[in-house]
């Protein structure tokens, strides 16, 4: 007992401080936002509160100004969540449609094609920036949110995933569903798509986070302001932090930069308690 | 009802495999047949074909004189049941009985009679709401019979449906099955590694190895007039002795290879090679030493009931049981005497294999 009793607390203490060392910045950023900006410059980071949450987190969601373009932080907001929304849905839908496709289907090429597809996950959009912005520029479709999320989808990594899920559901499922007369999209919907449910939300987690943080193509794609997403905007403020002689903006630097992380955060929460549930209770 | 007929059905896969090499096969309407055989014997193969998951190579399929071959499992009216239950996880039991008939377009109304009359006949009525992982074995595999008896098919398939139950209950479910398949008198057909289920299920048996149907038949029919070796050692459990022998020139026995002598009750031709069998259960002991072989004891198992003793017959060795009632005592090394009689022996072909 008294050899486990420290053996918890030296574990306690090493998790305390992980967490510690993990939690601090995110709550400098946090309380030095609720400062005003020409406190900050006087007295550096602060690691409490101050009386300006209102004021600083108000200007920023709403004022244009206050992040040097023409989009408040709540534009920029929803422009962040179309597009990891956008990406995670149109990710998670296309990858189950192919991979139902390569896992169930016999067709010519079938096995190469699937090699083809895999392939791209070599590919990231960074390496393959310059044609993709070519193509979308091409086809019109720069400054518009299909332009912004169609080339983030063509990528295998969902597909794979479902494809290593598929091959593990029995096949005496399609063989019975067969039997019991449901043709292809009928299996699809009715049988493959509710297993999947858990498989679903952890690839929706992933992508969605990935597709908020996309920092590099949303910079490229968008020359208008209005499109603008969150992640851009940080860099935005950032950039205008020293302009016109001014005592630099960082609390409201800050608190965009809270901002941004909050969505991804609220969807692994919320998502992370399905994917157990399903976890628990799913049996292929 | 229905009666289901196999024309020189063949499968050939395309790896060049031959998996069944042209079965010929009647099962008469409301007929329980029983596929049994080794594993890689063909049997799945077979019944997969008759259930339409599977291609057919060559030869005809036919259900109630229709030719299905080329008709879709679906349109077949037929319903199987697997060994791994296969039931829907996501789904209620009630659901995943309903789910054949929501997709033919039943009326609610009609689906709801059909899935509660199966749950009652399957005393499932109240775990329709539950879903399968919540059931033991025994009632997800009635489930799965619900699923099939809900349909109102014309024939039944059951591939190995109860290897994956523990012993008790596959006893149990072994009587369940054949009740309720009298009961309903639908065409079936099931598939088995297990002789002792084969033999207790079917009207009918066929045993299979390597793609060819070696004998049909019976239970009883193949159990006392196996058709050839390989049946012989299958069906029977302990299975059947097999001892190397000659037939005398008076033709009225044969000589085994210690010399000792076994009656024969038909005439073959003297000189000719051949392999007798006997059944541990047609050994009797004889006391007085008075019968026609010697072997010494080498193990005995006793199961209460009844004993089985190994035994070691003439200077090659041979393996003999003995199976008797009762339990029995016997040293190791111990000379028994054991006697049979000529209308129990088996004669098969030492070349070929099969029954004289």
């Amino acid at each position: 007992m008294y050899q486990s009793k420290w053996r918890t607390i030296t574990n306690h203490l090493i998790l305390i401080i992980g967490s510690l060392f993990m939690i601090l910045p995110v709550w400098i950023a946090l309380v030095s936002s609720t400062h005003t900006r020409e406190y900050l410059f006087q007295h550096g980071l602060q690691f409490w509160f101050g009386g300006h949450f209102i004021e600083n987190y108000g200007a920023i969601l709403f004022d244009p100004d206050a992040t040097k373009g023409r989009v408040t932080a709540l534009e920029m907001l929803f422009n962040s969540m179309v597009l990891g929304l956008g990406f995670a849905i149109g990710k998670v839908i296309i990858s189950m449609m192919a991979a139902y496709a390569i896992v169930y289907f016999r067709f010519r090429l079938a096995v190469p094609l699937f090699w083809v597809i895999f392939s791209t996950l070599l590919l990231p959009l960074e390496v393959r920036i310059v044609p993709s912005y070519e193509v979308v520029a091409e086809l019109g479709l720069l400054n518009t949110y299909t332009g912004l999320i169609l080339p983030l989808i063509a990528s295998a990594t969902g597909t794979f995933f479902f494809r290593q899920f598929y091959r593990s559901v029995p096949d005496e499922l399609l063989e019975a569903a067969r039997l019991d007369g449901a043709g292809p999209l009928r299996f699809f919907l009715d049988i493959l798509v509710p297993l999947s449910v858990t498989m679903i939300a952890a690839i929706f987690i992933i992508m969605f986070v990935v597709g908020w943080n996309q920092y590099l193509w949303p910079l490229l794609m968008t020359t208008d302001d209005q499109l603008y997403t969150i992640v851009i905007g940080i860099k935005q403020v950032y950039n205008s932090l020293y302009e016109g002689g001014q005592i630099p903006q960082f609390p409201k630097a800050f608190a965009l930069t809270i901002m941004a992380t909050i969505p991804p955060v609220l969807v692994v929460v919320i998502f992370q308690r399905m994917f157990v549930k399903g976890l628990v209770e799913t049996e292929k | 009802m229905a009666t289901v007929t196999l024309n020189r059905a063949e499968k050939t896969y395309a790896n060049g495999f031959k998996a069944l090499h042209g079965i010929d096969l009647e099962i008469g309407d409301g007929e329980f047949t029983v596929l049994v055989g080794p594993s890689g014997c063909g049997k799945s193969t077979l019944l997969r074909m008759i259930a339409g998951l599977e291609g057919i190579s060559s030869g005809e399929i036919k259900i109630d004189d229709r030719v299905v071959n080329n008709v879709a499992p679906a349109d077949r009216d037929i319903a199987m049941v697997f060994q791994n239950y296969a039931l829907y996880p996501h789904m209620t039991n009630y659901a995943n009985m309903a789910y054949g008939l929501k997709n033919r377009g039943y009326s609610k109304v009609e689906i709801d009679t059909r899935v509660r009359d199966a749950a009652k006949i399957l005393q499932l009525d109240d775990y329709l709401e539950r879903k399968p992982q919540q059931l033991s074995g025994g009632q997800r595999q009635r489930v799965a019979m619900g699923r099939a008896i809900v349909r109102e098919p014309k024939v039944f398939l059951f591939d190995e449906p109860l290897s994956n139950l523990d012993a008790k209950l596959r006893v149990d479910m072994r009587l369940e099955i054949k009740n309720l398949q009298q009961r309903l008198g639908i065409t079936s057909v099931y598939v088995t590694h297990d002789q002792v289920e084969a033999m207790t299920l079917a009207d009918r048996l066929i045993v299979m190895n390597a793609g060819i149907a070696e004998q049909i038949g019976t239970p009883i029919e193949i159990y006392e007039k196996p058709a050839s070796l390989f049946v012989a050692s299958f069906i029977g459990s302990p299975s059947m002795n097999f001892l190397d022998g000659k037939v005398a020139d008076d033709k009225s026995h044969v000589v085994l290879g210690d010399g000792s002598k076994i009656d024969l009750d038909h005439v073959i031709d003297a000189g000719r090679d051949l392999v007798v069998g006997v059944r541990p259960e047609h050994f009797t002991l004889k006391a007085d030493g008075s019968g026609a072989l010697k072997a010494r004891v080498r193990m005995i198992e006793s199961l209460g009931a009844e004993t089985l003793i190994y035994l070691e017959f003439g200077e090659k060795n041979e393996n003999v049981t003995l199976r008797m009632q009762g339990t029995h005592q016997f040293d190791k090394g111990q000379e028994l005497s054991l006697a049979t009689s000529a209308n129990l022996v088996h004669l098969f072909d030492k070349d070929s294999g099969k029954r004289l």
